[in-house]
């Protein structure tokens, strides 16, 4: 029975394995310095049955108090012993645990930033950080404390079981008897409790979605004047957390005080049965004494009890959860590539198709060559796979079938991070991190001078701005960028982008916010830059795709045409429609002109 | 009260150390136990009548070793067996319903704790979300809630018992005898210098703890919203050195929390065996004058076992309550934070917003003194198209801002319908008016839902009309789950040119007194947007309409076209005057198309 109480503990030390091993010497020690405790705790009744069989009597017949003092002394040095065991037990323990927590949340940051964006395009941000946050918090508190009591509890009842067996066997069975009853109530909480308890969790992630989603998108509820409706959206998780809470800690409630009535019932047996065995003269009453005394040591556990199930409970449901999210395959295991050569830009899509989680196909059988140093533009309606087309060149995603090489190599060939430090790619939409100017674009090199900062910042035509600013590059932007207007903000992208110095450029309809005469500055010099580099651009606009060597067009995640500008001007009527429905105002204003 | 402009400065002033116990905050986090008076007295009902069984308990026992087993009367014992029951069933029955009642008023408070922190947080203007981070944000409301939390699961209902019942067990054990409870003065006084050494250090811990912690979560929050950009930099190794520092700070200031934890321990395990042990000295001492009886010792030996739980508890819990203190206090100084915007007293009642607007010479700074709108002087009559064009960072996207009223000009003044914008009240206004933001920021949800946002009270019929006049209806439709596709979290599981196309139908099905386009198109193909540009001028046919565009395209047939650069307003006018008129509009346009001309 007993031994299924603890189940969940091993369970849960078992999930944390490598982490506990780690620390395994400080668990030694707390588990030494465990024994030591509740080992000492027995110098009082002892000392109680001593003094009232042996010491008192002996006073009351007249002699000296060299015992008394002799047994004080003892007991105060015992005091001391005890005081030392319980500081080295906490600090084992929390030690411990603090250390097993610290790598638990080192190994899950790992993870996360390994995991594949397909796995993020599933997730939750909210409920991602409540596993960081909320669980590996339970996990610390049954690291801490959850395994000490639970072991003291163990400990103690079977020690002090012993001695009563030692002291008076009868009496101590009879004691017993009450065990297994509460023992099974127990057990029955403590599985009702680790679904109640997953719930909690569950809801607890879903609370941190919404808390999350509201913060981040806080800007659009004030637009819309929504916060009425946003509270009331919280009200209805906030009162699911409020249900879920209660329904795993009213079990812990209600349990308690079952425990706590186990040691009245056992003073009730002591004092009947005990009672009689004293009136019939088969017992001492020093006996007695001690077993009331000894049910005094039994209240710790039994106080405790229905909280340390709790504890392990909780702690079980989330090193399941974080176990779960530790052996989800990750990047790194899904391509073990090794290459990390020099990429020179040959790019080659092989009949490659593509789908995301659900079965819809967004690209079907694309076959294309780009040629080392070539400048291709992608061009398409939107949602027509352009930026699913180039998340697969880095291996963002890896295809669903057929082959994607890099200058001859199977992309699952390459080693990941060296592919993909040497592609630049400026992502559409464009991700600030709250952090100064210099170290936002410092991202790919975070040792970078601050003069190539700067000469990357020219490049992108954003140095006189933030030179402007009074802090000048030490300016901080905010999460997403905020604190910038939007053009400026794309603009620190591709600088960051060009910090990197990357053997291949591609930019996702990366001048969107820019106006007309900016764009062209940054065409330029992007121009300049693209000389020997692969470069592929995702443009709309007319003046972009002018510049490139070819142009694929991509229509519902086909390759309808691929061609250079002029020529697909003049025999594709599709391109040659879009292009000319832009320069409609261009005519018009020249004739105005 | 703290107004928002510093709420910077306060909100990391916290991570300073002031040090001392706040009993105001206290008194602030009691005020939330109020609508709960009811079941709190009934719980400390319930709790005392436990204390009583509690401390009845070994006076029967006593009564039963001295009065029965001495004298050897059965049935004496069973009498007293039979109360002991009575008071157990008793003990049980007010155990329950203590706990029950103070784990529902607990969480109920949390619940009611979190409710208020995030309204407060509805209410906060711009300039707030500006300079804080979510992660941080998010720590308050998580993990700072969570210590209170894990106040109450470890037993917070029983301090004000706990009190009750040592000064009961005191009273019991003087009346016992007054010489044995002078035990009492050795260790109560040991108990009381030990909190109050170490209930200062807890605070300051506990305040550092949890700084440190919302600075992993942070990060942890960039890193995940981020983790694209990560991809692309592969940087995901330097971050893991970066989180590693960070957790390691963490844990530094961790650890330092429990060796006062073991200190506090270890006092008590020491004071726990002096107890007993002094008692079983003057105990002995006064049986030897045969002043007492062994019966006496015994209830003593039990009693102090019972005074040290108590005391135990409550220590422990003044503990709890001094690290809970520092999460308190990180809570209310959010609460404390005032929002810049708020609606006056005497607003104007039942406002139908019609569309005129003016500005009146509007000077406007986010940061103080680095002006980005310069003397702004415009006015716009109801149901005209205006174009707001200009270089990037010329301060377009700041007077949408301020036509918003996210913030407040500087100096100057924004008219609506004759009224200044200050006296209308925000919700009324904004929901008279439909934003399309320069990024398309969707919410995780359905595309059904994530329209329906605009107008949460649209039926399908609704929405649909409006994707049709759109153009997007069949695109829709291709999409796996139709109407029902979950866009992902910020609608990453869509293209983002998909994405701009439900923040403009999610505008639009507002029906909007006046609609603002802030770059509403950039990520559209042309034929997209001139579906999508149709479709506007048929649906808000007739309102006053803001369009920001660096594709000029869109905007050369609106009424009026003003042309910032820097701050200020160069030029206004129609396309065809401001393109004879040979200025910066000109200039733009010639960049753009001048090029292809050739
Ligand atoms: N929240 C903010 N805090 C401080 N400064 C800001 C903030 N938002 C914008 N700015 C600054 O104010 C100036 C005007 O920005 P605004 O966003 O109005 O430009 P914009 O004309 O919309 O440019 P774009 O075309 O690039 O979007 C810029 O220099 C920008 O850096
Ligand atoms: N992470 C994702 N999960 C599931 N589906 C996605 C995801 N990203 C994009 N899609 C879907 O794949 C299709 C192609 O999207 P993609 O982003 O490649 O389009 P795009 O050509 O870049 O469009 P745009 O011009 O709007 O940027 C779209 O129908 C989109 O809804
Ligand atoms: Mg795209
Ligand atoms: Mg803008």
């Amino acid at each position: 029975m007993r031994n299924a109480l603890s189940v969940l503990m091993f369970r849960t030390l078992l999930r944390l394995q490598p982490y506990v091993l780690a620390h395994k010497s400080l668990l030694a020690g707390a588990l030494m310095s465990v024994l030591g405790t509740d080992l000492l705790t027995y110098a009082i009744p002892v000392a109680v049955a001593y003094v009232t069989d042996v010491v008192y009597p002996e006073l009351q017949a007249g002699g000296s108090f060299t015992g008394l003092a002799r047994v004080f002394v003892i007991l105060v040095f015992s005091g001391i012993l005890r005081g030392l065991a319980v500081h080295s037990m906490i600090r084992f323990f929390w030690g411990f645990a603090e250390r097993v927590v610290r790598d638990v949340r080192d190994a899950t940051y790992r993870k996360m930033q390994h995991l594949s964006l397909a796995f993020y395009d599933r997730s939750n941000t909210g409920d991602l950080m409540s596993r960081v946050t909320y669980d590996i918090q339970l996990v610390r508190n049954f690291l801490a404390f959850g395994i000490e009591h639970r072991i003291r509890i163990v400990v103690i009842s079977t020690t002090i079981f012993a001695l009563m067996l030692y002291v008076q066997w009868q009496l101590a069975l009879a004691v017993y008897t009450i065990v297994p009853v509460f023992m099974t109530i127990t057990l029955m909480f403590s599985r009702r409790m680790r679904s109640a308890v997953a719930e909690q969790q569950n809801q607890m992630g879903r609370l941190n979605t919404r808390i999350q989603e509201n913060l981040s998108g806080i800007r659009v509820v004030k637009a819309f004047a929504a916060e009425d409706s946003e509270k009331e959206r919280f009200r209805q998780t906030n009162g699911h957390m409020l249900d879920t809470d209660l329904k795993a800690s009213l079990l812990q409630a209600l349990l308690n005080p079952i425990l706590m009535i186990s040691d009245g019932i056992g003073g009730i047996i002591i004092l009947l049965y005990g009672g009689l065995r004293v009136m019939d003269g088969s017992m001492s009453l020093g006996v007695l004494l001690g077993f009331i005394s000894y049910l005094g040591i039994l209240r710790f556990p039994i106080s405790i009890l229905a909280f340390n199930t709790a504890t392990i409970s909780m702690a079980t449901g989330a090193s399941g959860r974080l176990r779960v999210l530790l052996d989800t395959p990750d990047q790194k295991e899904e391509s073990r590539g090794q290459r990390s050569s020099r990429v020179l830009g040959k790019v080659e899509f092989d009949h490659v198709s593509f789908q995301y989680d659900y079965a819809q196909p967004v690209l079907r059988d694309v076959s294309f060559t780009i040629e080392a140093g070539e400048r291709v533009a992608l061009f398409g309606l939107t949602g027509s796979g352009k930026s699913t087309l180039i998340s697969l060149i880095p291996r963002y995603y890896p295809p669903s079938s057929g082959i994607i090489r890099i200058d001859g190599v199977n992309s699952s060939a390459w080693n990941l991070q060296s592919l993909r430090s040497q592609i630049g790619i400026v992502l559409q939409e464009t991700f600030l991190f709250s952090a100064s100017i210099a170290s936002n674009i410092a991202f790919a090199r975070p040792d970078a001078s601050i003069e190539r900062i700067r000469a990357a910042a020219k490049r992108a035509q954003i140095d006189d701005f933030i030179m402007s600013l009074p802090k000048q590059y030490d300016t901080l932007v905010g999460e997403y960028g905020v604190g910038v207007s939007g053009g400026q903000k794309q603009r620190i992208a591709i600088a960051r982008t060009l910090l990197q110095d990357p053997a291949m450029l591609i930019l996702d309809d990366c001048t969107s916010s820019l106006d007309a005469e900016t764009e062209q500055q940054i065409q330029r010099q992007l121009a300049r830059l693209a000389e020997g580099r692969t470069t592929i651009i995702v443009a709309q606009r007319v003046s972009t795709l002018e510049l490139a060597d070819r142009i694929v067009i991509l229509a519902d995640g086909r390759i309808a045409d691929i061609d250079s500008h002029s020529r697909l001007y003049e025999r594709n009527a599709l391109y040659r429609s879009a292009v000319q429905s832009q320069n409609v105002l261009a005519n018009a204003g020249a004739s105005e002109l | 009260m703290i107004s928002q402009k510093t709420a910077v400065d306060i909100l990391s002033q916290s991570e300073e150390e002031t040090g001392r116990f706040q009993t105001k905050l206290l008194k602030r986090f009691l005020v939330y136990f109020r609508p709960y008076t009811k079941q709190l007295t009934l719980m400390y009902a319930a709790a005392f009548l436990n204390v009583a069984a509690f401390i009845a308990i070994p006076v029967v026992m006593q009564i039963g070793i001295d009065e029965h087993i001495v004298q050897n009367d059965y049935h004496g014992l069973l009498g007293t067996a039979a109360t002991l029951l009575l008071l157990v069933i008793l003990l049980y029955i007010a155990g329950r319903t203590q706990g029950v009642l103070m784990m529902k008023i607990g969480y109920r408070v949390i619940h009611d704790l979190r409710a208020d922190l995030f309204a407060h947080l509805q209410t906060l203007s711009f300039s707030f979300f500006d300079t804080q981070r979510t992660g941080r944000i998010m720590s308050r409301i998580t993990n700072d809630v969570q210590v209170f939390e894990e106040l109450l699961r470890a037993g917070l209902d029983t301090i004000v018992v706990d009190v009750v019942l040592l000064a009961s067990i005191t009273t019991a054990m003087i009346y016992l005898d007054s010489w044995l409870s002078l035990v009492l003065l050795v260790t109560v006084p040991g108990f009381a210098f030990v909190v109050f050494v170490l209930q200062k250090y807890l605070l300051r811990t506990g305040r550092r703890i949890q700084r440190e912690l919302s600075h992993v979560n942070a990060f942890l929050n960039e890193s995940i919203s981020g983790i694209r950009v990560i991809r692309a930099f592969a940087r995901e190794e330097e971050n893991i050195t970066s989180f590693t520092s960070l957790n390691e700070n963490y844990f530094h200031e961790a650890r330092k929390l429990y060796p006062l934890l073991s200190w506090f321990w270890q006092c008590v395990a020491t004071i726990g065996t002096l107890g007993p042990a002094l008692v079983l000295l003057i105990g002995g001492i006064r049986l030897s004058q045969e002043m007492i009886t062994i019966g006496v010792i015994a209830a003593f030996l039990t009693y102090i076992n019972r005074f040290f739980q108590p005391l135990q508890k409550i220590s422990n819990m003044l503990n709890q309550i001094s690290r809970a203190m520092a999460s308190a206090e990180r809570i209310f100084e959010i609460m404390d934070v005032q929002p810049d915007i708020v609606d006056r007293i005497n607003c104007v009642p039942d406002f139908r917003l019609s569309g005129n607007v003016e500005f009146r010479n509007v000077w406007f700074a986010y940061k103080t003194d680095e002006f980005v709108t310069r003397d702004l002087t415009f006015r716009v009559s109801e149901g005209q198209t205006i174009a707001v064009v200009g270089p990037t960072g010329s301060g377009k996207t700041t007077i949408i801002n301020l036509l918003c009223r996210f913030y407040d000009p500087t100096e100057g003044q924004i008219i609506v319908d004759g009224f200044d914008l200050t006296q209308l009240v925000q919700k009324d206004y904004r929901s008279q008016i439909a934003l399309v933001m320069q990024d398309p920021n969707m919410f995780s949800g359905t595309i059904a839902e994530n329209i329906r946002f605009g107008r949460p009270d649209a039926d399908m019929a609704t929405v649909r009309s409006v994707t049709t006049a759109m153009g997007i209806d069949t695109m829709i439709e291709s999409l796996p789950d139709a109407y029902d596709h979950d866009i992902g979290e910020r609608g990453s599981n869509i293209s983002l040119g998909q994405r701009q196309l439900l923040a403009f139908a999610r505008a639009l099905i507002r029906d909007p007194a006046i609609l603002i386009l802030d770059e509403a198109s950039s990520y559209l193909d042309n034929e997209t947007e001139k579906l999508v540009h149709s479709a506007t001028q048929t649906l808000c046919k007739g309102r006053t309409s803001f369009v920001i565009a660096h594709r000029l395209s869109t905007i050369q047939h609106a009424d009026r076209i003003l042309v910032m650069n820097q701050g200020t307003l160069v030029e206004q006018g129609k396309h065809a005057e401001l393109l004879s008129s040979g200025g910066l509009y000109a200039n733009l346009v010639m960049a753009q198309y001048g090029g292809s001309d050739d």
